[in-house]
């Protein structure tokens, strides 16, 4: 692990600074603290965690959602997993569910095939480089061949300190037929100086394997965000990603779907709403490298006061991947006058039989859907709210109920406040 | 020293003042340019030679109140010179601009009315500029040679076609370009308040072609485009299609392509602040034949205003087997059903020029045997 994180500090060094997309000025990378010992010990259960975060997680519905829905649960503050836990059941079947670091204690094996190889390798970007030389904490989640796990795995990642880069890594590998949900919530309170979030999550779906990685981000508004997500797909197996967003000054994150087996599927929803002074980047990249694949991309973004909301994406048919089919929808609601928006996809084809298609829409909100409602006795507030929920559920209905219901009451509480 | 040789000298100053092409570019996180398409391999050298250009080159057939000259002598006209000293960033954009053989002003007086037939007569670069006065109207074809080839030369051919639309005029203007081994054609159109162009653009490209076009629409005005991109085996076409939009602006750009080499299709749709009530919508189709077909497509949009509507589209794929299947069942041989299909899908651009002879020369021909 020393040789990696040298060999990736060394190519980070390599590599320059992107001066394409949103701009990365404003990120000090020598201002920040890349490693923040945690001032709580590990606990076992969360009851043993100090007063002052077991009322932020309560607040959070942390422990609830672990005593009624989770097989696992994770907390990972500032950069230490402070607390993981995992129902007995699951252990028995072979499930292991732990911190990065432990893993590599006792997993040294597995995790020297699986880290940073052939999914995210230190090459890949800048930040990739960047983590894989830093890293600290972050989950390691294995689910043996044929198990399913019918109840979510999560994990919090909550930074509370100024000027603080967190660099988790994950590895999810679900082996052939196993199948597992892995909910990520993350967030950080906003101080005088930013940080940096650039966690890579590295995901093996085996053959006829589903895998569903969501993701709930709220960070700081003046935290920049530069996360990596990758996985590879063999045949037969589906990959979920589901990206609901919020937080961050700025957002450049567009995970990654390589479907290397026949029959591989890959499925991306992506909801965000970029306030003042937000700008996020979001996207989809999907490498068809093999026949049958298919793929399908549903991104639905909201911009308000200055906020800006672009969606990035490619997707890609390499030779000999024949018969692959891929839709990609974008669309953009803008609320407010200073709001704006951008688009840009892009789609290679290098197979004359691959059935590859692109949609997008960009406007206000519709005033005929607003006279609908308000004629019906809704308040001008109350239709702009109904109205953007709709404008999400096709993606907010992928995200457990819980965590959906509380989303959805953040954004339409942004778009009153916007309206008032 | 006269005005034009001002303009190429300032051209020439500035095009040696920017760096080499590369061969890989990335501009906004979009590659550009393909690792097939070596603009080393290219004589990239400002054209020698090119002392006076010619006052010959165009046949201009047509009738109504329009006058016809060569650009040489109008270069004294404001607005003439104002597209001459047009510079650009871009190494080939700038060779458009200023490297051409043949020019010709086209200038229709406000409240008249025009129907052109402008022909090429040979494949050396040009330069056409459009002038439509306030209230009058223009109707214009422009045809280039037919016949590409896929000789060896590598010497670039850089024409260009610019419009400039008054308030209140109205254009239809059907172009078909791309006759060179490598050439490159650049389109720029400004129309003014409420005036309207409608355009017809077919582009055959050759071992490297490039068709770019950029469009501003002013407030109240109305773009419909359809660009069409024909790409031989062995070939590369790179089209892009570029609009901008003034308030209460509409456009509709509809770009399609046959690629049966490699094919780039990108359009932008950039609508700024203030450009209120706005509607744009811009698809691109490609259909991909045989085995060494390859696409890129990139539609995007840019959007700084709310009180818009923009929306955009784009399919790559291959003739589906049922719509190929119906035809052959009907007696067609397979070459003739996929020729009956492009033609149709290519339709409009049939009062350009015949589709039969550009198909079976230029697209088809003997290369059908190795489509499917």
């Amino acid at each position: 692990m020393l040789e990696k994180r040298l060999y990736s500090l060394s190519v980070f060094e390599s590599k320059p600074m992107p001066t394409w997309g949103v701009g990365l000025s404003g990120l000090e990378l020598d201002d920040l603290a890349y490693y923040v010992k945690p001032s709580v010990e590990k606990a076992s259960t969360l009851s043993d965690l100090p007063a002052d975060l077991k009322k932020t997680f309560e607040a959070l519905g942390i422990p609830e959602a672990e005593r009624n829905f989770l097989a696992g649960n994770g907390i990972m503050y500032q950069s230490e997993v402070i607390y993981e836990r995992m129902k007995d059941q699951l252990a028995k079947q072979g499930v292991i569910f732990m911190s990065m670091d432990e893993a590599v204690r006792k997993y040294p094996n597995i995790i020297q095939k699986y880290f940073m190889t052939r999914c995210v390798p230190p090459t890949y970007h800048k930040f990739a480089a960047l983590n894989g030389a830093v890293w600290s904490g972050g989950t390691f989640l294995y689910v043996p061949k044929g198990v399913k796990v019918s109840m979510p795995v999560q994990v919090y990642y909550l930074v509370d300190h100024p000027s603080m880069g967190q660099f988790e890594h994950t590895i999810i590998i679900a082996e052939d037929d196993a199948s597992v949900e892995y909910i990520e919530g993350c967030s950080a309170p906003m101080y005088v100086k930013g940080g940096l979030h650039a966690g890579v999550v590295e995901v093996f779906v085996g053959r006829n394997a589903r895998v569903r990685a969501t993701t709930i981000q709220n960070w700081s508004k003046n935290m920049y965000n530069l996360g990596t997500k990758r996985a590879i797909v063999e045949e037969g197996g589906k990959m979920e990603w589901v990206e609901a967003s919020l937080g961050s000054k700025v957002t450049m994150l567009y995970p990654a779907s390589v479907l290397a087996g026949r029959g591989a599927r890959a499925e991306h929803f992506y909801v965000s709403m970029a306030g003042d002074g937000q700008v996020l980047e979001a996207g989809a990249k999907v490498a068809h490298a093999a026949p049958d694949t298919s793929a399908y991309v549903l991104s639905r973004s909201i911009s308000k006061g200055s906020g800006r909301a672009i969606y990035r994406g490619e997707v890609k048919v390499n030779p000999g991947a024949t018969r692959c089919s891929s839709s990609v929808k974008c669309d953009s609601l803008l609320i407010s006058d200073d709001s704006s928006t951008a688009t840009f996809p892009t789609e290679e084809v290098y197979e004359s039989d691959a059935d590859v298609s692109h949609e997008a829409t960009a406007g206000r909100i519709a005033e005929e859907q607003l006279f609908y409602l308000m004629s019906r006795g809704f308040s001008e507030e109350e239709a702009r709210g109904l109205i953007v929920r709709g404008f999400m559920e096709p993606v907010t209905k992928k995200i457990p109920l819980e965590y959906a219901v509380e989303f959805n009451k953040i954004v339409e509480t942004e778009v009153k406040n916007e309206v008032a | 020293m006269t005005e034009y040789d001002g303009f190429r000298l300032m051209a020439e100053d500035r095009y040696k003042s920017l760096s080499p092409l590369k061969w890989k570019e990335m501009k906004d996180g979009r590659l550009i340019y393909r690792e097939e398409l070596k603009y080393s391999d290219f004589s990239m050298d400002f054209p020698e030679g090119f002392e006076t250009p010619d006052e010959g080159g165009f046949q201009v057939k047509g009738e109504g109140d329009f006058e016809a000259a060569p650009l040489l002598s109008r270069v004294h006209d404001g607005w003439v010179a104002q597209q001459l000293q047009r510079l650009s960033e871009d190494k080939v954009e700038l060779l458009s601009l200023a490297g051409w053989k043949h020019g010709y002003v086209i200038d229709v007086k406000g409240g008249e009315s025009a129907a052109l037939k402008i022909s090429l007569v040979d494949r050396l670069p040009f330069r056409l500029v459009f002038k439509v006065g306030k209230g009058s109207s223009l109707s214009a074809t422009v045809v280039t040679p037919l016949g590409i080839t896929h000789e060896k030369s590598t010497k670039l051919v850089a024409s260009r076609i610019d419009v400039v639309c008054e308030s209140r005029s109205t254009v239809d203007l059907a172009y078909k370009a791309g006759s060179s081994p490598v050439e490159f054609i650049g389109f720029s159109a400004d129309l003014g308040a409420s005036s309207s162009l409608k355009l017809d653009a077919l582009h055959v490209a050759g071992s490297y072609g490039r068709h770019f076009g950029e469009v501003v629409v002013g407030e109240g005005a109305s773009l419909s485009a359809r660009v069409a991109e024909l790409v031989p085996r062995s070939s590369f076409g790179d089209s892009m299609f570029n609009v901008r939009h003034a308030s209460r602006s509409e456009s509709e750009v509809d770009m399609r392509a046959t690629v049966l080499g490699k094919g780039v299709i990108r359009g932008l749709t950039s609508i700024p602040k203030d450009a209120i009530g706005s509607k744009a919508n811009l698809q691109e189709r490609v259909i991909m034949i045989g085995k060494e077909a390859k696409a890129i497509t990139s539609p995007s949009l840019d959007i700084y205003e709310k009180e818009v509507q923009a929306r955009h589209g784009s399919w790559s794929g291959r003739i589906g087997d049922k719509e190929l299947f119906y035809l052959e069942s009907r007696g067609l041989s397979e070459k003739e059903a996929v020729s009956l299909f492009i033609r149709g899908f290519l339709s409009p651009f049939e009062r350009i020029v015949p589709l039969e002879q550009v198909l079976e020369e230029i697209i088809l021909g003997r290369e059908l045997g190795a489509c499917t």
